[in-house]
């Protein structure tokens, strides 16, 4: 198929939760549950988030990294408590697999995929 | 010559939503352009005057002398309403990041062509043989279109989407609110059934006869049962289907629901189906809003009456819901987990179209008035107000019809093998056979007592 003949656009958005979803609820200490925490903290509760955090933002760093490599016109916007990268310049598979292979999982990022009509489809 | 103007320079911003898609969403704008004219009509009338002199009614004509009579006794007011078209449309496009000054050239030109399609369609011998006005808008828009390279500053004028959804916002202010509690449950079972019905078939003739992926299979499906591109988009995005599946089906939709305009009509015509019946069987069995909307128009107003209530009501509401419950299946059964598809309740509000909060206000705004009015009042309602919104909805509907036709690019669709076409069309056979057996031989009294 010609790429100059697909009659939509495909918009990709990656974002990358400092504390995803799938680990809210596990062993490890989230930004929420510590908060609640704070009223006994201790010096374990501290450096369990702070080994959880190291390895949480090198791994959205190298995620960054990989995608930013498949792809050089992403549009990274930084939040509170995630960071949000999209475009469409690529179709989400290939990045996709470009994070597979380095091992990240579905659960290691937020995937929205939003198609649009060219203009001038009925 | 190939034009993409979706981007117009922006496609690379970070998209925007909640409170500012009011102003940046073509559902949005019609809704504003929509109820704007709608209110207008009714301050009009209670200062005493009326929205008529910013509308022109073409009437038939069989020689030209009448013709320079009609023409001339109509000039102001085909100015006014060109005026009063061209200032909306404009401000609505540069919200919505079209340039404006290339927008009201090709406006203007899309207009001047709108008003020779009228006269041609109101004389005696296009009446004669049927050449109604949305057939002739669309055939000199399709022919025009893929013979003559138009240029970017007309193709951007070109807002099928737009215009017609301004036109079922004003369609809403012209049918009573009642109507449409009394109608809408039995056009959502009639158009539910069928959809159910035929997304299965392609769903089933896709995956089980010819071989087809099963997400290909399911937007191929809900284009062809629930509401065309604009379903194959929500759904593929939802399920994260292949750019590649989400472009047949919409090139397999677009060829599907232009022939399926003239397909349709010439079927009503030769079996000399009634108006109510005719438009529910095209609010059936249409996939696209813009091409039911031509093939009702040529029935007159009770077609378009049964058309909208059976494919705005029945089917372009669900599109969200039909997401939700795909990307739910899509998670649960078919997943490539490393694509982290997740099955979103907000997909429901979020594929909402719109522009159908616009056909509500408008409806319930004119009923309401026009319970408040005394039975005297109630016809200069209809006089003042009603029929001038009838007039502007016309027109609305005139462009889209030349837009659809201008816009149908044939050679820049998509190549497809013949699966995925063989697929969806043995779904949208079932489509137009069940149509035909609810809307004209079930419920033919129904549809024809609206």
């Amino acid at each position: 198929m010609k790429t100059d003949q697909l009659t939509c656009r495909q918009r990709v958005t990656f974002i990358f939760n400092f504390y995803p979803h799938s680990e809210r609820s596990g062993s490890v200490v989230t930004l929420k549950n510590w908060q609640n925490r704070l009223r006994t903290p201790d010096s374990g509760t501290v450096r369990e988030l702070s080994n959880y955090l190291s390895i949480r933002l090198e791994h959205i760093a190298r995620m960054i990294e990989i995608l930013q490599s498949e792809n050089d016109q992403w549009i990274v916007t930084g939040k509170r408590d995630r960071i949000i990268l999209e475009t469409d310049n690529i179709d989400f598979h290939s990045a996709v697999d470009a994070l597979a292979e380095e091992g990240f999982r579905a659960q290691d990022y937020q995937l929205d995929v939003e198609y649009e009509r060219k203009w001038g489809i009925l | 010559m190939s034009i993409d103007l979706t981007s117009e320079g922006h496609s690379n911003t970070v998209r925007k939503s909640g409170w500012f898609e009011l102003i940046r969403k073509e559902d949005w704008w019609a809704v504003w352009v929509g109820l704007f004219l709608v209110l207008a009509g009714i301050l009009f009338w209670t200062a005493g005057s009326s929205i008529k002199v910013l509308t022109a009614q073409i009437q038939k004509w069989t020689d030209f002398p009448t013709l320079g009579g009609i023409l001339s006794a109509h000039l102001g007011s085909i100015i006014l309403l060109f005026l009063t078209f061209l200032i909306l449309f404009s401000v609505a496009a540069a919200f919505l990041h079209i340039k404006v000054a290339p927008f009201a050239a090709g406006f203007t030109v899309l207009f001047i062509i709108s008003v020779i399609v009228n006269v041609f369609s109101s004389w005696g011998w296009a009446l004669q043989y049927d050449l109604e006005a949305p057939i002739v808008a669309l055939a000199i828009g399709l022919i025009a279109g893929n013979l003559i390279p138009l240029p970017g500053w007309f193709s951007s004028a070109l807002r099928t989407e737009l215009y017609v959804k301004v036109g079922i916002v004003l369609l809403g202010a012209t049918l009573p609110f009642t109507l449409i509690i009394q109608a809408g449950p039995v056009a959502f079972l009639q158009a539910t059934l069928i959809a159910v019905i035929t997304f299965l078939v392609i769903y089933f003739a896709g995956t089980r006869w010819f071989g087809l992926d099963k997400p290909l299979a399911a937007t191929l499906g809900v284009g062809g049962s629930v509401c065309g591109v604009s379903a194959a988009i929500a759904v593929g995005g939802a399920i994260k289907a292949k750019k590649e599946h989400v472009s047949i089906t919409i090139s397999i939709v677009v060829i599907w629901a232009v022939a399926s305009i003239f397909l349709l009509t010439l079927l009503i015509k030769w079996l000399g189906i009634p108006a109510g019946p005719a438009g529910a069987w095209v609010g059936t069995s249409e996939f696209a809003d813009a091409a039911g909307v031509t093939a009702a128009s040529a029935f007159g107003d009770h077609a378009l009456n049964s058309f909208t209530l059976m494919k705005v009501i029945g089917r372009d509401i669900f599109i969200g819901v039909w997401a939700f419950i795909l990307a739910f299946i899509s998670i649960t059964f078919w997943e490539n987990k490393k694509a982290g598809t997740k099955a979103d309740a907000g997909e429901i509000w979020h594929r909402f179209p719109k522009f159908i909060i616009g056909f509500f206000a408008a409806s319930i705004l004119l009923t309401v008035v026009i319970a408040a009015t005394s039975a005297s009042g109630r016809l200069v309602i209809n006089t003042d107000v009603i029929a001038p919104i009838k007039e502007f909805r016309t027109w609305a509907f005139t462009f889209t019809f030349l837009s659809i036709g201008l816009t149908t690019r044939f050679k820049q669709l998509t190549s497809f093998g013949w699966k995925p076409f063989a697929a969806f069309s043995t779904g949208a056979v079932v489509n137009i056979i069940l149509g035909y057996i609810l809307s004209v031989l079930i419920l033919h009294n129904f549809w024809a007592s609206l």
